[in-house]
């Protein structure tokens, strides 16, 4: 390994946990303050909508307030947090389109779920037309669920296979052939669309 | 492209960096002298890029602190919004320029000020 590494178990971690533990408000405000950006960030990437991406956030760590006792440090305060994160935007996602298949009989991989796209943009997107944007979100949105959240979690730099494989509770083995499969598949994608 | 499964893979974990030091001083070797995996590099490395400009966040918001409510549930209040502008960056950017270049000159006695 060697670009992709994050620390296990930080002390700081164990000490901020114990803090909160203790019902100590401001240290679950850092808590909240350190955590948030890659919380909010991995529900958008899921979910792609900035209202579900808030709600979820805020809903994680109310979570992540209550269970806090019950964390045991077998794997980074990160990537536990980044695991609540992502079971509940992926349940928020399947109601959607539960939801929206009742409501207007759409197959789920019809359903658009590109509802609020911000007129402006930060560097990582500022190089990308919202039309190539929407298209590329469109070819990751079709891949089937396994492969999606390995991409999904792939584009936080600095999570590693092995952090993926936590968050997702499966073999390192299985998240790296995943990984490659999506890729490939993406790639083709992206070369019928003229996207590369 | 036919690449058998084990060099594809490493292929991947090369460009995420999970490869041991002895695996990738191995795999670049090989990159050195395969102008197709050093092509399927880089189309994967586009692949990637793609997918994370796409994939980010247009904005991300800030938390302001957190209550504990009545019913003893915590809330996080409302965030607010921290917007990392190019635009902001580049102004900032130009203006020192703008100012050093002037101080230059005028040390040079070239403008007057």
């Amino acid at each position: 390994m060697q670009n992709r590494k994050f620390s296990i178990l930080d002390s700081s971690d164990s000490k901020h946990v114990a803090r909160v533990v203790k019902g100590d408000l401001r240290a679950f405000d850092e808590l909240v303050h350190q955590y948030y950006g890659v919380a909010y960030s991995l529900a958008y990437k899921v979910l792609n909508n900035d209202d579900d991406a808030r709600e979820i956030t805020q809903d994680a760590f109310v979570r992540i307030h209550k269970a806090i006792g019950s964390f045991r440090g077998d794997a980074s305060l990160k990537t536990w947090i980044m695991r609540i994160v992502m079971r509940l935007s992926l349940n928020r996602r399947r109601d959607r389109s539960r939801s929206a298949w009742r409501r207007l009989g759409l197959h789920h991989d019809e359903e658009s779920v590109h509802t609020t796209v911000p007129n402006y943009q930060t560097p990582e997107a500022e190089y990308l037309s919202q039309e190539t944007r929407m298209q590329v979100q469109r070819l990751i949105d079709r891949l089937p669920d396994s492969l999606r959240q390995v991409v999904i979690l792939s584009s936080f730099e600095d999570l590693s296979y092995d952090e993926i494989a936590q968050i997702l509770n499966l073999p390192i083995g299985t998240v790296s052939s995943r990984l490659h499969v999506a890729r490939k598949k993406l790639l083709l994608q992206f070369r019928e669309h003229e996207l590369l | 492209m036919f690449f058998g499964k084990k060099k594809q893979r490493r292929l991947s974990a090369y460009l995420d960096g999970e490869l041991t030091v002895e695996q990738n001083v191995d795999f670049s070797e090989q990159l050195a002298f395969d102008a197709e995996l050093r092509s399927q590099l880089a189309d994967f490395a586009a692949t990637d890029s793609l997918v994370r400009q796409a994939l980010a966040p247009a904005r991300i918001p800030v938390p302001s602190t957190s209550s504990i409510s009545e019913d003893k549930e915590i809330r996080i209040n409302s965030p607010s919004y921290r917007y990392l502008k190019p635009a902001a960056f580049a102004a900032a950017g130009l203006l020192v320029t703008a100012g050093l270049t002037f101080a230059s000159l005028r040390r040079r006695g070239i403008v007057r000020g």
